[in-house]
C-alpha cells in the first residue's frame, strides 16, 4: 500500500512536471553579467523520465541560446548533499542537446530510497552556468534482500519476506500485501529472472509467477506439476523440476521435468527422466538437472530440449552454481564437491569429505564467484562451510556453527543464514561477515530457505 | 427436561453400576446429554463439541476434515478420548480424529475438564472425554433417522434394542456421506471444493447377560470406518489424497457385587487401521485387560483397588519388526465423605510402559466443601491438585527414522479452584459454575527438524492458565420449556522454553490455542415444537509459536426447528437446521476452506 502511494505521487509529479513544460528556465552564467534577453541561455525543466532504485533518468532542453556563447557541454548534475550540485559532483553530459530537442540523461549505481538535488548544467566559452534546482528520488525498493519462506507443509503458510540492509525494516508477507490473497502453499525454489519472480511451490503443486518489484502475481500454473522442486530459465523457456509422485514405499520413481512457454505461461512439453530430478541450472544454452536421487547430471539443450550429455558424479547431486572461470559445481550427499569442466562435460576436480548436510543440500557462491558456501553439519549443530574454488580439500572447520540452519545466501560482505526455528514458529535470518563474526539478525516467515538479492 | 424426541430411553439411566465418575470432579460444563447432542446426531462428535462447549477442536477445513480437540489450551495429544475406560486415541500418532466418531452411536459424551491422569491415565492432561452409552434396556425399541442436507451430506441411522432384565441386545448402526461440493473464493475467483467428501459409518453391539450367581457379562463392539478425500489448501484444486481409517473395537467384561462392594474384569481387543493413499498402511493391534475391586459398605468410604495391563502389538512399515510395547498400570482410588458438606476424593496411578526408564507416580486430591446447603441453593467451593502425564506414542518411540527411546513422558502438575452454584425455585433451575486453574506442564514433546527426517524430544515447557465459566438456566412455565445456557473459556497458554536455541516462541501463546472461546444456546419448546439458536464464537489463533502470524476470530450461528408427533408407540420427529446462518467467511484452520450457509432437513422415527 505504501508502495503504491508512492507511485501515485510519482505519477502526480509527473504530471504536474509535463503540465509545466513550457515554464523556461534561464541559465545564469558564472561570472558572466547577464544583460537582456538577447544573453539569455534557456533549459526547460529538468524532469524525471524513470526511477528505479539505483538509477534515475532525467531530460531537459534547451530552448533558447544566445549567439554570443558557444555551447561545448550540456547535461545534468547531481548530489545528495542538500544544495546545489556542480561539476564536482555527479555528472552526466548529453549525448547531443540541440536547441529545442529534449535529451535524456541516466544515472546508476545510485542509493535506493535516497533523495538527489539535481540541476541542468551548460558549459560553454565563457564559462559554466546551471538551471534551478529540482528534487529526484530514487525508489525505495521494500528490502534488497528477498527471503524465500517455505512454509509448513501441512499450511500452505510460505510467503516472501523482504529486509532492507538500508533501513533495516522488514515486511513479512509482500506477497499478500501486494496481491490480497495469500500464496498459499509451500516454496521449494524461487529464481528472478527477466524482471520476474519464478516460485515453485508444492501443496499446492505449481508455478507462481510474480512481478519481481511489486511482488504482484502476474499468472500461475496449476494442474501441471507433481512436487515440483527447482525452476532455471533461457529465454523464453523454463525448466521446472517434478520429483513426481511418491509410490507406495515412499519412493519416487516417476520424476520429470516439465517445460514451461514463460510467454504463454504453460507447460508445453515434459520430460521423463529416470531418476529424481533436483536442481535446475541455465548456462549458455543448456540446462543442467542433477539427478539427486542417482549420481548424475543431465544436459539439455535449450533449443530441442534433447539430452545432449550425461555427467557423472558423486552419489546425489543436489544443488550447482556456476563460479567465475565459468566451471559448474554440485554439492552431493555423499558428501562430495565436484567441479566440472561445461566444455568437456567432465568432472575436473572432486573433494571429498564435505561435511554437507547429506539430504537436501543448500550451496551458493559469492559475487566474485570465487568462494563456495555450503550448509552442514558439525557434530551435533548446523554449521557453515566456506570453500575457495581454489582449493583442493575439503575445510577441516566450520565457518559459523549454530542450530536450525535451512537456507543460505551470500551478498557483498555479508553472508545470510536462514534458521528455521525447528519449523514450530516463524523463523529468523542470521546476518555474518565473511569472516563468519555475527553482524546482526532480522524476523523471517515460516521455515525460510533461500534469499534473491537485488 | 422431558424432550422425548431422542431415542435415549434405549439406554439405562445407569450407566455402570460401580462409575468412575464417582471420583472424578462434578462438572456441569462438560456434559453433553442427550438434549445438547440432539441437532449434532448427524454429526461428529467434534462438530457437537465445536459448537456446543467451550472446547475447541482444530478442524481442517469442513465437515469429515481431520479435527483434533484442544481442551483447557492443552494440545491435541493431551486430551483423552475413552471408551469404556479404555484410550482410544490413536496409539500411533496419539491423538484423536474427533470427526471419525459419530455422536450417534453414544447416549452421552462426558468432557472431564482438567487433569485427570491418575483416574483416566495417560494422556488426561487437558482432560478426557468420555463416550457413553448405556445397556440395551427392557422391551424393544427401533429407531431410524434420516438426514438431507447441503452439499451432498446424506446421513442414515438406525438402532434397534431387545432386552429383559436378565439379557439384551442393541444394535446401532450410521451411514454418513458429505461430498463438501461447496463454492470457494480465492484470488478473485471462484470455484467449488475438491476433494473434500467423507465416509462414515460405524455398527454397534451391545449386549448383557445376567448370569444365575448375580454376575452380568457385557459385550459391546464397535466397528468404526472412515474414509476422507484429504481437503487440500484453499486454492489447490489438484489434490487428490485420501485416508483411510479403519477401526474394531470390542470390550468384554464380567462383573458382580460381592461383599459390601463390587469386582468387575474386562478384556478389550483394539484394532486400527490407517492407510493415506496407497502408501503401506500402520496396523495397531492392542490387547488391554482391566479389573478392580470396589468397596461401598459404608458411606463415610468408597474406594477402589485394581490395575490395567496393555499390551501393543503395531505393524507399522517404519518401526522395526516385532516391536511390541506393554503398560501397566495399578491404581487405587478413594473418596472420604466425614460430613454432608465436605467431600475429598484421593487417587494414585503408578503407570509403567516398557522403555521408559522411571515410574511415575501419579497422585490426585480433590477437595469439595458445601458452603450453602438448602431447599434453594447449595454452593460448593473445590479445590484439586493433580499431577498429570503421557507417555510418548509409538511414533514417538519407534518411527525410523527418527523415533526416540530416550524421550520421557510429558509431566505436569495442575491446580485448580472452583465454585458450583445451584438455585432451584419451583421449576426454574439455575447452574452456573466458575472455575480457575493452572498447570505447569514439562517434557512436552515436539518432533523437530533433524538432518533430513524429524526427530522427536522433550523440547517444550508449558504454562497454562485459565478461567471457565458456565451457566445453564432450565425454565418450565405451563405448556412452555424455556433453556439457556452459555460457557466460556478463556485460555493463556504460554511456551516457557524456546526450540533449540531461537528463542521467538518464549512467552508466547501456542498456536491453535484461543485465547477465547464462547458458546451459548437458547432453547424454547411447546407442544412439541422446537427451536434451538447456538451460538458459538472462536477467538483468533496463532498459527505458529512465534505469533507472528493468525487467523481471525469468528462466530457462527445456527438454528434448529422440529416438531414432534406421536400416537401410541410411535413418534415422528420432523426438522430442520440452518448452519452459519449470516454466511460467515471463516478458517478454522488456516488455509482450509469452509462451507457457507447450510442446510439439513431431518426425520426421525422412533418405536417404542
Amino acid at each position: 500500500m505504501k508502495k503504491n502511494l508512492h507511485i501515485l505521487w510519482m505519477i502526480a509529479l509527473t504530471l504536474f512536471a509535463a503540465a509545466c513544460e513550457d515554464s523556461a528556465e534561464e541559465i545564469v552564467l558564472d561570472g558572466i553579467s547577464v544583460d537582456g534577453a538577447a544573453t539569455q541561455i534557456k533549459v526547460s525543466e529538468l524532469t524525471l523520465v524513470e526511477a528505479s532504485a539505483s538509477k534515475l533518468s532525467l531530460k531537459s532542453s534547451l530552448v533558447a541560446m544566445d549567439d554570443d556563447f558557444s555551447v561545448t557541454e550540456v547535461g545534468v548534475a547531481i548530489s545528495s548533499v542538500p544544495g546545489e550540485p556542480t561539476l564536482s559532483d555527479l555528472t552526466v553530459s548529453a549525448e547531443s542537446f540541440d536547441l529545442d530537442t529534449e535529451f535524456t540523461v541516466e544515472f546508476e549505481g545510485l542509493t535506493p530510497g535516497t533523495v538527489y538535488y539535481g540541476r541542468v548544467y551548460v558549459t560553454t566559452d565563457k564559462g559554466t552556468g546551471y538551471g534551478d534546482v529540482r528534487l529526484f528520488s530514487t525508489e525505495y525498493f521494500g528490502a534488497d534482500v528477498v527471503v524465500i519462506n517455505e512454509g509448513n507443509f501441512q499450511s500452505g503458510d510460505g510467503s516472501f519476506s523482504t529486509y532492507n540492509t538500508q533501513s533495516q525494516e522488514t515486511n513479512l508477507s509482500v506477497f499478500a500485501a501486494a496481491n490480497g490473497y495469500p500464496l498459499a502453499a509451500t516454496i521449494q525454489n524461487a529464481v528472478e529472472f527477466d524482471g520476474m519472480i519464478y516460485a515453485v511451490t508444492n501443496a499446492s503443486d505449481k508455478l507462481e509467477i510474480l512481478d519481481a518489484g511489486s511482488f504482484e502475481s502476474e499468472a500461475y500454473i496449476s494442474g501441471e506439476f507433481s512436487n515440483p522442486y527447482a525452476f532455471a530459465a533461457i529465454g523464453t523457456k523454463g525448466y521446472v523440476t517434478n520429483w513426481g509422485p511418491f509410490n507406495a514405499n515412499w519412493q519416487l520413481e516417476e520424476s520429470t521435468i516439465s517445460v514451461v512457454d514463460l510467454n504463454e505461461h504453460k507447460v508445453v512439453k515434459t520430460i521423463n527422466v529416470e531418476e529424481q530430478a533436483q536442481h535446475v541450472l541455465a548456462v549458455n544454452g543448456s540446462f543442467y538437472v542433477s539427478h539427486v536421487g542417482g549420481s548424475s547430471i543431465s544436459v539439455y539443450n535449450a533449443t530441442d530440449d534433447s539430452k545432449t550429455a550425461t555427467i557423472a558424479t558423486g552419489s546425489g547431486p543436489d544443488k550447482m552454481v556456476m563460479d567465475a572461470e565459468g566451471d559448474l559445481w554440485v554439492i552431493c550427499r555423499s558428501g562430495e564437491l565436484a567441479e566440472i569442466n561445461l566444455t568437456t562435460n567432465e568432472v575436473s576436480k572432486t573433494i571429498t569429505g564435505i561435511q554437507g548436510l547429506a539430504w537436501n543440500e543448500k550451496m551458493v557462491i559469492d559475487e566474485s564467484g570465487s568462494t563456495l558456501y555450503y550448509l552442514g553439519t558439525s557434530g551435533e549443530d548446523k554449521a557453515v562451510y566456506s570453500l575457495a574454488t581454489s582449493a583442493e580439500v575439503a575445510p577441516d572447520a566450520p565457518l559459523i556453527t549454530g542450530s536450525n540452519f535451512y537456507g543460505i545466501g551470500v551478498k557483498g560482505d555479508v553472508i545470510y543464514v536462514a534458521d528455521n526455528n525447528g519449523y514450530q514458529g516463524n523463523g529468523q535470518v542470521l546476518m555474518y561477515s565473511l569472516a563468519g563474526e555475527e553482524k546482526g539478525s532480522f524476523p523471517a516467515g515460516r521455515g525460510p530457505n533461500g534469499f534473491i538479492f537485488r | 427436561m422431558a424432550y422425548a424426541q431422542e431415542a435415549d430411553t434405549l439406554y439405562l439411566q445407569a450407566v455402570e453400576v460401580a462409575d468412575v465418575e464417582r471420583y472424578a470432579q462434578e462438572r456441569i460444563a462438560g456434559q453433553l446429554d442427550s438434549l445438547t447432542l440432539e441437532p449434532f446426531r448427524s454429526s461428529s462428535i467434534g462438530d457437537a463439541l465445536q459448537q456446543s462447549t467451550g472446547v475447541y477442536i482444530k478442524q481442517y477445513g469442513a465437515e469429515g476434515q481431520l479435527s483434533s480437540i484442544t481442551l483447557r489450551g492443552t494440545t491435541s495429544s493431551q486430551t483423552r478420548l475413552s471408551w469404556h475406560g479404555i484410550d482410544i486415541n490413536s496409539q500411533t500418532l496419539g491423538q484423536s480424529d474427533f470427526s471419525s466418531t459419530p455422536t450417534f452411536l453414544f447416549s452421552d459424551i462426558t468432557v472431564h475438564q482438567g487433569a485427570s491422569s491418575a483416574l483416566f491415565g495417560s494422556g488426561s492432561i487437558g482432560g478426557t472425554v468420555q463416550l457413553k452409552s448405556g445397556s440395551p434396556n427392557q422391551g424393544a425399541l427401533f429407531n431410524v433417522r434420516q438426514e438431507v442436507g447441503s452439499f451432498g451430506k446424506v446421513f442414515s441411522g438406525m438402532k434397534a434394542s431387545l432386552g429383559n432384565a436378565k439379557r439384551g441386545l442393541s444394535l446401532a448402526a450410521v451411514n454418513s456421506i458429505v461430498q463438501n461440493d461447496f463454492e470457494v473464493a480465492f484470488r478473485n475467483e471462484t470455484y467449488k471444493q475438491n476433494n473434500a467428501a467423507s465416509d462414515l459409518k460405524a455398527i454397534k453391539l451391545n449386549g448383557f447377560y445376567r448370569m444365575a450367581g448375580g454376575g452380568r457379562l457385557t459385550a459391546d463392539v464397535w466397528y468404526n470406518y472412515h474414509f476422507r478425500e484429504i481437503q487440500p489448501i484453499i486454492g489447490d484444486q489438484s489434490g487428490e489424497d485420501q485416508l483411510r481409517n479403519v477401526n474394531w473395537r470390542t470390550y468384554l467384561s464380567y462383573d458382580q457385587s460381592v461383599n459390601s462392594g463390587y469386582i468387575k474384569s474386562g478384556l478389550a481387543v483394539v484394532i486400527d487401521h490407517q492407510q493415506y493413499n496407497e502408501s503401506s498402511p500402520t496396523n495397531l493391534k492392542r490387547f488391554i485387560w482391566d479389573g478392580y475391586y470396589e468397596y461401598l459398605g459404608s458411606e463415610l468410604i468408597t474406594y477402589r483397588l485394581g490395575a490395567d495391563i496393555e499390551l501393543a502389538l503395531p505393524d507399522v512399515g517404519a518401526y522395526e519388526n516385532n516391536t511390541r510395547q506393554w503398560r501397566y498400570a495399578p491404581h487405587a482410588f478413594a473418596k472420604f465423605t466425614p460430613l454432608n458438606e465436605f467431600s475429598a476424593t484421593a487417587n494414585l496411578r503408578v503407570p509403567y510402559q516398557s522403555n521408559q526408564k522411571a515410574v511415575p507416580v501419579i497422585p490426585s486430591l480433590d477437595l469439595t466443601y458445601a458452603v450453602v446447603t438448602n431447599q434453594k441453593i447449595t454452593t460448593k467451593v473445590g479445590a484439586q491438585v493433580a499431577r498429570a502425564f503421557r507417555f510418548p506414542t509409538l511414533n514417538d518411540l519407534y518411527w525410523q527414522p527418527g523415533g526416540n527411546l530416550n524421550l520421557k513422558p510429558e509431566d505436569g502438575v495442575a491446580a485448580e479452584l472452583g465454585l458450583d452454584f445451584a438455585w432451584v425455585k419451583g421449576n426454574l433451575d439455575v447452574r452456573y459454575q466458575i472455575d480457575h486453574y493452572r498447570s505447569w506442564l514439562s517434557e512436552m514433546i515436539v518432533w523437530l527438524p533433524a538432518d533430513g527426517y524429524w526427530s522427536p524430544d522433550n523440547a517444550q515447557d508449558v504454562h497454562l492458565t485459565g478461567v471457565e465459566n458456565a451457566l445453564k438456566v432450565n425454565w418450565t412455565f405451563s405448556e412452555w420449556q424455556f433453556g439457556l445456557s452459555s460457557g466460556h473459556t478463556f485460555n493463556r497458554s504460554v511456551n516457557e522454553a524456546g526450540f533449540m536455541g531461537n528463542e521467538s516462541s518464549n512467552g508466547k501463546q501456542l498456536p491453535y490455542v484461543p485465547k477465547h472461546k464462547w458458546n451459548a444456546r437458547v432453547q424454547l419448546a411447546r407442544g412439541g415444537w422446537s427451536v434451538d439458536l447456538r451460538a458459538a464464537h472462536t477467538g483468533k489463533r496463532y498459527t505458529e509459536a512465534s505469533n507472528t502470524s493468525e487467523i481471525d476470530a469468528y462466530s457462527l450461528y445456527d438454528a434448529h426447528f422440529s416438531k414432534q408427533l406421536s400416537w401410541n408407540s410411535h413418534e415422528l420427529v420432523v426438522g430442520a437446521s440452518v448452519k452459519n446462518i449470516w454466511d460467515t467467511a471463516y478458517q478454522n484452520y488456516e488455509l482450509r476452506a469452509t462451507p457457507g450457509r447450510n442446510y439439513l432437513f431431518k426425520l426421525n422415527y422412533i418405536f417404542n
